[in-house]
């Protein structure tokens, strides 16, 4: 009997990995609290001038024992993260691959997999273990592997709990490609999309909300990472929906000129380089026809936006976390990127948006029609 | 495996992050403070499994009149299970200990 295709811990797994998710709420919301406290009222009036910026306020902080033991509990919350859903994805990954291959090679497949061999991984993808994944997203291990998604899949609830948005009524898997859509419907209602790009669609887990808000729509997700695109494939053929999913860069599709009504993606930008920014919003601009819309959600960590203590914690991330673009992507304006792409000042935008607790950066554009 | 791997990317200079496999970074002045804490929030993980398991367990009995609570306080293993219980418990003292004398045993 094969295991229904996903990630599904046992007793014990879940409440390992629940343990590790309310470990890192501790540490993301009740140490970082003490933090800023300590900052504010300790070490900014103890120094001999206020900080002017990041690098000033991490001089202060640094040397402290809270933020090292901030920093110490960050680092093995997220050992203990993988550990976690490690163990589930060694018991179950076998029987995971075989679930895969009997989705992808039934006659009753609605949807497709495409993988190229001339695709190139780029680099942070192909050089860093982002968030600290054990081998990345894009290394397989056995023919048809599924095993890093597997890994990631396990990791999406346990971040939800970690940033405070598991409380009350458990959130639907793919909730916030359904906030992406209803964000497309408030900046183009007038747009019905008669076709849908999920770019760097990951587990696919979000795609899955494009074809549910549009159901008319050929929704097709790209991903450069082939385990991740494999379990994309089956965890929609798993749910009975018609979706194309393709092994693409980004910023170099092999799609036609003009052949999307709507380009989203989700927390991809921050996880790429400048350089891959400026060519996945010209390949947005390609792709996208007249009327259609643009728009992505990344995290909301401008600068400007931040206190100095909270941007010395991302930097943090940046060294010790893999994230090594975050304060990158932070730096960048995105409306501005949008306008270097094609699109027009006034049609161009970035702009921030709500879903309970959580803010994300929202920029894009809108063809002319 | 996936097409090709670009290994460098011209208009990329990524700060230095953590090499891929590392798992050791520390942060206190002292590196056994790390390696304490780490040990420390270990066990609580293991504690709260524990924990959850035992209140399942606990309620599933009951509720299935398998047991009655007051049984449950006052048992005591015979033998055997207790020398199961004194192996499993030599294993959770290694894995909770071993990685730090491992670690300290180790020239830096």
């Amino acid at each position: 009997m094969k295991e229904k295709f996903g990630f599904a811990p046992n007793t014990d797994e879940a409440s390992r990995q629940a343990f590790v998710a309310s470990l890192k709420k501790f540490v993301n919301f009740d140490v970082e609290a003490q933090l800023a406290d300590l900052f504010d009222n300790q070490l900014v009036s103890a120094a001999n001038s206020p900080p002017a910026n990041r690098d000033e306020a991490a001089a202060l902080l640094e040397p402290h024992p809270l933020y090292q033991l901030w920093s110490s509990l960050t680092f093995h919350s997220q050992n203990l993260m993988w550990d976690a859903v490690q163990t589930t994805t060694d018991r179950t990954i076998e029987d995971q691959v075989e679930s895969y291959r009997a989705l992808s090679q039934s006659p009753d497949c609605k949807g497709s997999v495409s993988l190229s061999d001339k695709l190139c991984v780029k680099a942070p993808v192909a050089t860093t273990e982002i968030h600290r994944q054990p081998g990345g997203y894009w290394r397989e291990k056995r023919s048809d592997d599924i095993e890093a998604a597997l890994n990631y899949s396990g990791t999406v609830d346990l971040y939800r709990n970690a940033k405070g948005m598991g409380m009350g009524a458990k959130p639907s898997a793919d909730a916030i490609g359904q906030f992406v859509a209803a964000i497309a419907r408030k900046y183009a209602p007038d747009l019905e999309p008669r076709s849908v790009l999920d770019m760097g669609c990951g587990t696919g887990e979000q795609t899955l909300a494009y074809k549910r808000a549009f159901p008319d729509a050929n929704v097709t997700g790209i991903d450069v990472a082939r385990p991740f695109i494999r379990f994309a494939h089956g965890l929609a053929e798993s749910e009975g929906m018609a979706i194309d999913f393709a092994e693409m860069d980004a910023g170099a599709t092999a799609f036609d000129d003009e052949s999307f009504d709507l380009i989203v993606s989700i927390i991809m930008f921050h996880e790429t380089t400048k350089a891959q920014v400026h060519d996945i919003m010209r390949e947005c601009w390609r792709l996208i026809r007249p009327g259609g819309l643009v728009l992505h959600l990344d995290v909301p960590y401008q600068p400007d936006r931040m206190p100095l203590v909270k941007q010395v914690t991302n930097n943090w991330q940046v060294r010790h976390n893999g994230e090594p673009f975050w304060s990158g992507f932070a730096d960048l304006d995105m409306k501005e990127e949008a306008i270097k792409a094609g699109f027009a000042p006034d049609s161009a935008f970035a702009t921030y948006e709500g879903q309970g607790p959580a803010i994300y950066h929202f920029f894009g554009g809108r063809k002319p029609s | 495996m996936s097409g090709n791997i670009s290994e460098t990317d011209a208009d990329s200079e990524f700060p230095s992050g953590p090499r891929p496999g590392n798992r050791e970074t520390t942060f206190f002045d002292d590196p056994v403070k790390d390696h304490l804490l780490r040990a420390l929030v270990t066990v609580t993980m293991e504690l709260s499994v524990t924990r959850d398991r035992l209140a399942s367990l606990e309620t599933l009995l009951v509720d299935e009149g398998s047991i009655s609570i007051d049984i449950l306080n006052s048992h005591m293993p015979d033998l055997a299970t207790a020398q199961a219980r004194e192996a499993e418990r030599s294993k959770l003292i290694q894995d909770v200990l071993g990685p730090l004398v491992k670690r300290l045993a180790q020239a830096d």
